[in-house]
Order: C-alpha cells, then structure tokens, then sequence
C-alpha cells in the first residue's frame, strides 16, 4: 500500500487552490451551516436535507449485507485511523458530520497484487426516513490489485455519508454506486477517490430513488499517469431532486480524466443538478481531460441545471474541454425510428434505453446492469406509458415469470424449464449470479443445459461451442450464430424470467 | 399489383421569414415494377419530396394527396405510412446511440408485421443481408450508425430496405458519398429488392451514374419543386451531356 498520508500533496508545491470548492477539513467549523446562497448550495433545497446539517448525534446504523471474496477484508476502525489513513478529507458539512459522528468507519481492504475475480458487493438498507445515520466507508485496493466495488443503497433514511476510495499504484477499480431508495430517503454526502501512480479507476453512479440525494464526487491522483473515467446515470421524478457534484483535481502530470453524466427527468418539479468541476494544477502538464453531461427532458416542470467548469492553471496540457446538453427527444432519431413502423412510444422508449445503455454497459456485473435496464423500464413507464401488454407487434414490458426456485440449481449447475416459448430455457447458476439462455445449442438442436458451466459460459456437451452467459455470443467454434439470452432477477427464493423477452445485444 | 399516387402536391417549410413553398404542385404515378429516377439540381426540392412522403414534421404538406392503393398516407402518422408499405432510405442516416442494429432491426420487423420473427433464422437473415451488402456482422452489435462511415450508413439502409421488404421504397440520393465498389454493391441490393416481389421504387438522384447500375423505367427532371420533364432512360443520357442548365433557364422563363 503506497497512500502516503500527506493529503494535496501539490499544496505544498503551490498555493492555487480550486476558487469553486471549499477546502477540504475535518474541521466542522470550516464548514459552517449554509444558508443556501452560497455557490455549492445554492441549487440544494435545504429544508429537504431533514436535518442533515444539524449535527444532532445518533447512533443508527444501516443494514449491511456484504459479499466479499474471501480474500478481502472487513474491520472496523476508529477515526483517528481513517485519517491516517489519509483519505481524502471531508469536502462539506454534512461530509465532515459523517466523519465526526460515524464513531469510526468501516475499512474493506483488497490486498496488494490480486485481481478480484469476483465483486465486492456491500448492501446498505435503511428501515425508516425517521432514522438519521452517519455512515463512512473506506476502501483500499493494494498496489497492482483489480477490483470491482458495488455499494447499492436500498429503504430509506436520512443517510449523511463519507465514502473513500484509495487506489493503489497500478491498480485498477470498477466502483460502482447505486442510489436506489425508497421515494422518502434522504442522502447526502462524499465519494472521494485517491487514485495512485499509473492505476486506472472506473466508477458508475447511479441515482434513481430518493426524495433527495446529494453527492459530492472527488477525486484526486497521488502521482502521475492515473487514469480517471466517471460515468453517471440519474432519472429524476416528479419532486425529486438529484445532484451530482464532481470535482476532478488534476493534482498530477500525464493524468486523464473524462466524465460522462447522463439523466432523464420526468414529472414536475423533478430537479437535477450537475456540476462538474475540473481543476488542472501548474504541476498537472500534459493532462488529458473531457468533462460532459447529457439531460433529457422528458415532460413539462422538470429543471435540470448543468454546469461545467474548468480552473486551468496551466498551458502545457494534452487537451481539456466539456459540454453539457439538455433538451427534449431528438426529432430526427424518433423520426428515423418511426419511418421504420417504430411507433413514436416504443421510438421513445428505445432512445432513453439507447441514452442510458452506453452507461450501464460500463458497469461489468451482469445482475446489477439487469436490474438497472429494468428500472428504467419502470421509470418510462410513468411518461411514455406501459407497453401495450400482448399487443401484437409491440415489444412488451417485462413480464416475468417463476421460472424455479434459487435452491433447485447449484452453483455450477442448469437447469431446464419449459415456460411456454418455442423451446425450453436452461436457467443456469454461476459465481456470478443466474442467467437464462434458450436451451438449444445454436449448432445443432443439442440441449445446452446439459453442458458444463465455466465462469459465465456455458459449453454445449456435443460440440464443445461455448457460449457467454451474459450475451449469447459464441465464443468457441463451431457455433458461430449467438443464443437468445433472458432477463433473471431473483425475487427472494424464486428465480424469475421473461421467456418472450431476450436481452438485445447491445455489445459483442 | 400496387400503385402510389403523388396529386398535385403542395408542400411548405417554416422559416426565419415565414412559412415558403418548396413542392409547387408534384404530380407523379409509380406502379409496382417500375423505378421512377428523380433528377434534378440542388435546392430543388427532391428531398422534400422525399421526407413529404415520408411524413417528417418539419413539412407540411398545404394541399395535394400522396395515395397508396387507396390510403391517404399524408393523414398518417410516420409509423403508420410505414406499416403502408413505405420505406425512406435516407441521404443521411441518423445516429441512435445506445439502440444496437440488431436491437433497431428486430424492434422494426416486429412492428411492421405484427408479430416478433423467430429467432434463429431472423439472425440468419439478417446475417445474409449484411453479407450481401458487405457489412461485417459486428455491426449488428454496434449503436445504429453511430461511427459508421457515409458508406456504412448507406449499406445499412440497404440491409434495412432487404429485410423489411416494403411495397414502396424512396431513396433519397442513396448514391452521394458512395466510391465506385460501394455504389455497385447499394445497386445489387435495390436491384435484389426489385426483382424479390411487387415492389416499386422512387429514386432520387442528384447523378446519373447509379443509372447504369439501376435501370430506370421512367426519369422524371425536377426544377423548382415540379416536374418539368419527363421520358425514358435516355433522357438521363441527355441529362449526362446538356446537365440540368436547359430546364432551370426554361423554369426562369416560365416563372
């Protein structure tokens, strides 16, 4: 583990600091109580914050459900070694409260030179909007180690966090974090990444529930060549707010950075807010970075504010630029579809999916990627209206069906399940989680689930193709067309499909 | 046997000095079988006639009729001239991030015939499509022309017009853009398209040389949002020699 404990390490080269955000502290009186006109609250409703700023203490929790690769690490730890640890210090209020009130953080620590082929996958729920919680989570990816990191917010609370991701030199991190409470949370709070010499970190943001969510996104580079991709997705409904407040220190010479951003409102009053800040310090030379944020208005009410900045303090730059668009569906791309019998809801459905899927496709854990499309279905199916179930010609909503229960397939094994269609589905069960695949080798007419499983392929017994479980496609000769793929969630013990739904290819 | 009727056709477009008349009165009968060429100079309104056909918003047609075997396709929505028997290959593809081409292809075919295609063989027809159009497979995971080249895009309109079959196809100068290789395989494809069933084709063109890869029943010369000449393939050869110079002077004189 190479974090030095020295934050800002550039401070001590110059004195410029960012002019857009405050200094990062652990001092709450550095952060005092805002009154909503300053510029890093002036878009946040603070009465909807429900006490988050107040500073009352209290000692609820949320429910953690955690699955963790057995070579990873869960401790708690007191505060004093969270700052030792020289996590990036809290950037506001309700950050620094979280710090100061969490008694301590929890530390999950990948040790050095391992590459994870599994996710770490941290479930945090809430019960109740009356709870208050102060939460700080830290994690440490070792030195050349490779990790995916999933935190997924479920229930409700009033929820003030503290987030810290140090990635060590050489390492590579896929971070995922997903907003996806109850209508009533409340969450605010800091994501800041610490990424290390020559490391490569991907993270995936996703806000889709909540009455409010709040995020402060930092990241900062603990020696050259770090390599930074930020990807975002929100669906704002009607009263609800969501704001994603990036900020990109290029603290570091030949450091990249590109951040894409991309939300759907629907509903009045549904509010998002996006500000994407990009500081490139004297040392920073030869950077690279591209900041953009997409918005798509979907109905009349909603406000989306955008804002890019960048402070430059530097000529000698590789290249830096952002944009921001926000409007409502592209006449040309619905006309095109439409020209093709397409009607203009399923147009429209196919667009937001289109716009969104560029994002998911990032995330790399299969399950989490279903389930996100499926909410989007839901989510349109607010404004552009539930598909026409049964309607001949249109594709339908998701309409899954028990296909068998968790227990009746091992991990490793398959199992084949009539469901009505054309041909049976294999429902196979692997380290990563069920998949569903049309139970006939694209060969020659060979039941699949008899084959055997490896990782997330499934290999027909035959033949020997082999197919990925995630897509269809084959990867192994002879079979050279893909299989239809499906849809799995898992509803407490019960494994449910779409049969009449398979998953489009949207990436080979 | 089907028949589309182009009556009198008005068309205007809205602009920065108020609403202006592109079509001027199009009159204009396509049977099945036969292959009308469009020709005619830039900022002749050959595109509007094309997107006027086709139903994009941004013309609106102020009298005239556009039949199709007895449907008055101009009081139809864009999706439902389609599912008419009509297709619009266009002069510049739109890009849909985000929506495969197998995914835009599968969504299409299911709408325009009512029912979802099986399967395996609707992914080897639209396997052979794209062989035949020389589009590697890849693309049908690839976001609907996003980053495809001039000439990708075309082929895929091609791959598009092959698979959905319509009655009635417009291309809307399909052949700008295209090197010589590219224009010969886009020609194969309509010419496979004509020769499949009872389909008829309007084919505008700015240059006669997809003329020689497309044999045209009849060549129509387009100037100031009308047809003023109308004969056989040879009036495209004179086209080839005299250019359009002769009937925009006439046009002037007339106007």
């Amino acid at each position: 583990m190479t974090v030095t404990a020295v934050p800002a390490v550039a401070e001590a080269i110059e004195t410029v600091a960012s002019h857009l955000h405050p200094r990062p502290s652990y001092d709450l009186a550095d952060h005092p109580v805002p009154n909503g006109r300053e510029e890093v609250w002036r878009f946040t409703p603070l009465r909807r914050l429900r006490g988050l700023l107040d500073g009352t203490p209290s000692a609820a929790r949320l429910s953690w459900e955690v699955s963790l690769p057995a070579e990873v690490t869960m401790t708690d730890i007191s505060s004093g070694a969270v700052r030792a640890l020289g996590v990036p210090a809290p950037v506001d209020r309700i950050s620094a409260l979280a710090a100061s009130l969490s008694a301590g953080a929890v530390k999950v620590e990948v040790p050095s030179g391992l590459a994870l082929s599994e996710p770490i996958v941290v479930n945090l729920s809430g019960e109740s909007v009356n709870d208050l919680v102060y939460g700080q989570v830290v994690f440490v990816v070792g030195a050349n180690s490779a990790a995916t990191i999933v935190v997924h917010h479920t229930g409700s609370a009033r929820y003030a966090s503290s987030v810290s991701v140090l990635v060590g030199d050489g390492a590579t991190v896929n971070f995922v974090s997903l907003q996806d409470w109850a209508d009533d949370a409340v969450h605010a709070g800091h994501v800041g990444l610490r990424i290390g010499r020559d490391a490569r970190v991907r993270t995936v943001s996703a806000s889709l529930g909540g009455d409010l969510v709040r995020l402060v996104e930092t990241a900062e580079y603990d020696g050259p060549g770090g390599e930074l991709e930020q990807f975002g997705l929100y669906f704002v409904d009607a009263g609800q707010h969501v704001e994603h407040r990036l900020f990109v220190d290029h603290n570091a010479p030949h450091t990249r950075s590109r951040v894409d951003y991309r939300g759907a409102l629907q509903g009045k009053g549904a509010h998002s807010v996006w500000v994407g800040d990009v500081l490139i310090r004297k040392i920073a030379e030869n950077i690279n970075t591209y900041e953009s944020n997409k918005n798509l208005v979907l109905t009349d009410g909603c406000r989306a504010d955008s804002v890019p900045n960048l402070e430059i303090e530097t000529g000698e730059i590789e290249g830096a630029g952002h944009s921001s668009t926000t409007g409502r569906f592209d006449d040309e791309q619905l006309f095109y579809l439409r020209s093709r019998g397409i009607s203009e809801e399923e147009a429209r459905r196919l667009v937001v999916h289109g716009f969104f899927a560029d994002i998911i496709r990032r995330i790399g854990v299969p399950d989490i990627e279903r389930g996100l499309l499926t909410t989007i279905e839901h989510e349109l199916e607010a404004t552009i209206g539930a598909p026409t179930p049964g309607a001949a010609g249109e594709r339908r909503g998701v309409a899954l069906v028990r296909a068998c229960g968790v227990a009746d397939v091992p991990v490793g094994g398959t199992l084949a399940v009539d469901l009505g269609g054309d041909a049976d589905i294999a429902v196979v069960n692997t380290a990563e989680g069920f998949f569903a695949i049309r139970d006939e080798c694209s060969h020659g007419a060979v039941p699949l689930s008899e084959g055997e499983v490896e990782g997330c392929t499934l290999e027909c017994y035959l033949h020997g193709s082999r197919f990925d479980l995630r897509t269809g496609q084959p990867l192994e000769l002879p079979a050279l067309v893909p299989v239809p793929v499906f849809a799995v969630r898992i509803d407490g013990d019960d494994v449910l499909i779409d049969p009449d739904q398979p998953i489009a290819i949207q990436e080979s | 046997m089907s028949t589309l009727t182009i009556t009198d056709l008005h068309v205007e477009v809205e602009t920065e000095n108020g609403p202006k008349e592109i079509l001027k009165g199009v009159n204009l009968t396509v049977r099945s079988g036969e292959v009308h060429a469009i020709m005619g100079p830039n900022g002749s309104g050959k595109s509007t006639l094309a997107y006027s056909i086709a139903g994009h918003p941004k013309y609106r047609i102020t009298s005239g009729s556009v039949d199709l075997d007895g449907v008055e396709l101009s009081e139809l929505s864009v999706d439902a001239r389609a599912k008419a028997g009509l297709f619009l290959a266009m002069q510049y593809p739109i890009e849909v991030p985000g929506v495969s081409v197998a995914n835009f292809l599968r969504t299409a075919k299911t709408a325009l015939s009512g029912e979802a295609p099986k399967v395996r063989t609707w992914v080897k027809e639209v396997n052979a499509a794209m062989d035949r159009l020389g589009l590697d497979h890849s693309f049908a995971a690839r976001s609907l022309n996003e980053g495809f080249s001039g000439g990708e895009k075309k082929r895929n309109e091609i791959v598009q017009l092959e698979l959905l079959n319509p009655k009635f196809a417009v291309l809307d100068e399909t052949d700008s853009g295209l090197d010589i290789d590219a224009l010969r395989i886009v020609s194969e494809g309509v010419n496979r398209y004509m020769a499949a069933g009872d389909h008829g084709l309007l084919l505008i063109t700015h240059y006669t040389r997809i003329l020689n890869y497309i044999t045209p029943t009849f060549v129509h010369v387009f100037v100031d949002g009308h047809i003023v000449a109308e004969g056989g393939p040879e009036l495209a050869d004179r086209l080839e020699v005299d250019g359009y110079d002769r009937f925009v002077k006439a046009a002037k004189v007339d106007a």
